[in-house]
């Protein structure tokens, strides 16, 4: 890197801080630092959670993994889209319109505030380890591109931190909202850069293609895959991993919940994935041309990390001075909007789900907006020993695993509980998902007993028997003990008229062209999956199959969201 | 460059293009709806002035 290249970056972190102090100025609620005050805009939604969606960790490390495994890693964000319109249509809208800041408070409503309590302290500290994990993949790209020395692990985690902390802490969702805007601009004009360089240094996409089914890695270029790391049966499982991410992940939902409607937040959610989709060409293909670029391995266990970072730092300097500075504010802004989204999902869920339910006396405003703050610099601090934890040698090889260990914990028990028996089934009570999130979460531990900490198998079984576990548990307990009076809970849900909308969002549309949308989605959804078991049989049309049940779903959903 | 690469490139800078412009009108009228929120009207403010 040259001091051009240092200067870019320094001046593009600084010029986020100050907007983050500007900003400031804004929130004067704290429904203004959780949800920007509800006034957020299709557009604007779509963008914080479309770089809520990219960060680094895409970026490189799926880039990285199509160097190493091909194309069909792509579906773990496509799989991600198709969920984020099939929520938007069917789950968001019912969560939006009970005015709800995250998923634990959904639980109050529903259950119980003991439930509320229980999920939402979970769920922050989870959420910390996660960030613990991005910081050190921040810190770890950062040593790779700059070629400083291991030692400065910790500046470049701190560097990276108070600016997210900085911001994050005073600004609160109004600052994340606003940056993510600007943040996605950057990063999607760095990836813009990155894509036709890469693809020029291989003499093009068509004679890449046409490369690679002549080599022996032709089957890099298989969309769904028989067989491997990345094969039909992985796809089916992101999609199922999708949903639940696009139905209770909290920085995905508290965006969303930030709309000015129902029908907003719907519209907010479609876009995003409308965008995303061929957004991830741009650096799945820049990962495919490595492979061609650079045939041997890198290192002796051919780390696919540094594919990515190894194509910025040899071959950008040679097109124009300081255009790394660029590229690298881009894989900063994408690593720093998803870092301060987090960072704000964690203050909201400690200030609302734990510190209000624990005070007999409702706090004043002032007291929430002091204790989210000084939630959101707590937070940073633990992302940091996060991060210096998993750095350490003994936690090294395991950072991802230990991120997978957890999301296969707890996730799809609350998956179970808040989404199918939440908004599906009325009979279920407290003690029931109680039961289901706790018996589901011990199930899929039980996993990782059984496998002797064999994680490479247990993280493919433990998410489906902690799922299976809860889905079982919570109706049985709910069956055999008293059932609760949520009325008031469901027909707010199903309101006839929506807040800041003159059209009320309904699940089951009321025109012809709203049922013809809802049904296109559905039919999409199936034929997509229809594609993914094509590909596990060794159809040579599953890949063209599945694609065209995706942009079924995108189109379906459109015209679903944009009618009555 | 190629037509694959050009397409994409393209469909890349539209996103780019409309990200530019819908975003910042977006943003202009909510700060427009919340500015009386960040500088209260005259008399308000000698009001509160008054009362301390």
């Amino acid at each position: 890197m040259t001091p051009l290249d240092y200067i870019i970056v320094v001046g593009f972190l600084m010029a986020m801080a100050i907007a983050g102090l500007w900003i400031s100025k804004l929130i004067k609620t704290s429904d203004d630092f959780f949800v920007a005050g509800r006034e957020l805009t299709p557009f604007i939604l779509a963008a914080t959670i479309t770089a809520s969606n990219l960060s680094m960790f895409h970026i490189v490390g799926m880039g990285g993994t199509a160097f190493k495994s091909g194309v069909s890693i792509i579906w773990q964000n496509w799989t991600g889209d198709i969920a984020l319109v099939l929520s938007g249509l069917f789950v968001l809208p019912l969560m939006r319109r009970l005015r709800i800041r995250s998923v634990p408070e959904f639980l109050e409503m529903r259950y119980s505030r003991g439930l509320r309590t229980l999920v939402g302290g979970f769920w922050a500290l989870r959420l910390c380890i996660y960030l613990g994990l991005l910081l050190y993949i921040a810190a770890t790209t950062a040593i790779a591109i700059t070629g400083t020395s291991e030692q400065s692990y910790f500046i470049w985690l701190l560097v990276f931190s108070i600016v997210a902390i900085l911001y994050s802490a005073i600004g609160g969702a109004w600052a994340v909202a606003i940056m993510d805007s600007v943040q996605f601009l950057v990063m999607l004009t760095g990836m813009l850069i990155v894509f036709p360089i890469a693809m020029h240094l291989v003499g093009g996409l068509p004679k890449m293609l046409h490369d690679f089914r002549m080599s022996p890695q032709a089957d890099h270029l298989t969309l769904i895959p028989q067989a491997g790391d990345f094969n039909w049966l992985f796809i089916s499982s992101m999609m199922l991993l999708g949903f639940k991410w696009s139905t209770i992940d909290q920085s995905i939902l508290q965006r969303a919940f930030g709309a000015k409607s129902p029908r907003v937040g719907a519209k907010g959610m479609i876009i995003a994935a409308i965008i995303t989709t061929p957004m991830v060409l741009l650096y799945i293909l820049p990962g495919l041309a490595v492979t061609r670029l650079h045939p041997q391995p890198f290192g002796p266990d051919n780390n696919a990390d540094v594919a990515i970072p190894w194509l910025l730092s040899t071959q950008l300097p040679l097109v124009c001075k300081g255009l790394l500075g660029f590229v690298l504010c881009g894989l900063v802004a994408a690593q720093v909007s998803v870092v301060t989204g987090d960072i704000n999902s964690v203050a909201t869920l400690f200030t609302s789900d734990v510190y209000r339910t624990l005070k007999s006396v409702e706090p004043t405003q002032r007291q929430l907006l002091r204790v989210v703050r000084t939630c959101s610099l707590l937070c940073g601090v633990m992302m940091i020993v996060f991060a210096q934890i998993i750095h350490s040698p003994r936690f090294h090889a395991g950072a991802v695993n230990i991120n997978l260990f957890i999301v296969g914990l707890f996730d799809m028990p609350l998956f179970v509980i808040a989404v199918i028996y939440g908004l599906g089934w009325r009979r279920t009570n407290w003690q029931g998902a109680l039961a289901g999130f706790l018996g589901g979460g011990l199930a899929a531990l039980s996993c990782y007993a059984r496998v002797q900490l064999d994680f490479g198998h247990a993280r493919k079984v433990a998410p489906i028997v902690g799922g299976v576990a809860a889905l079982l548990i919570t109706p049985i307990v709910s069956l055999m003990t008293r059932p609760s009076d949520d009325r008031a809970v469901f027909a707010s849900m199903h309101a006839h008229a929506d807040d800041g909308d003159v059209k009320p969002f309904n699940l089951i549309p009321s025109s012809f062209l709203g049922k013809s949308g809802a049904l296109i989605a559905l039919g999409g959804f199936v034929v997509f999956m229809t594609g993914v078991f094509a590909g596990g049989a060794g159809f040579a049309a599953a890949g063209p199959l599945a694609v065209g049940g995706m942009i079924a779903v995108f189109i379906g959903g459109l015209v679903r969201v944009y009618s009555a | 460059m190629d037509w694959m690469t050009l397409t994409i490139e393209l469909v890349g800078l539209l996103i780019l293009c409309i990200w530019i412009v819908v975003p910042i009108t977006e943003f202009k009228e909510i700060l427009h709806k919340i500015r009386p929120h960040l500088h209260p009207p005259e008399d308000q403010a000698n009001a509160r002035d008054d009362q301390e």
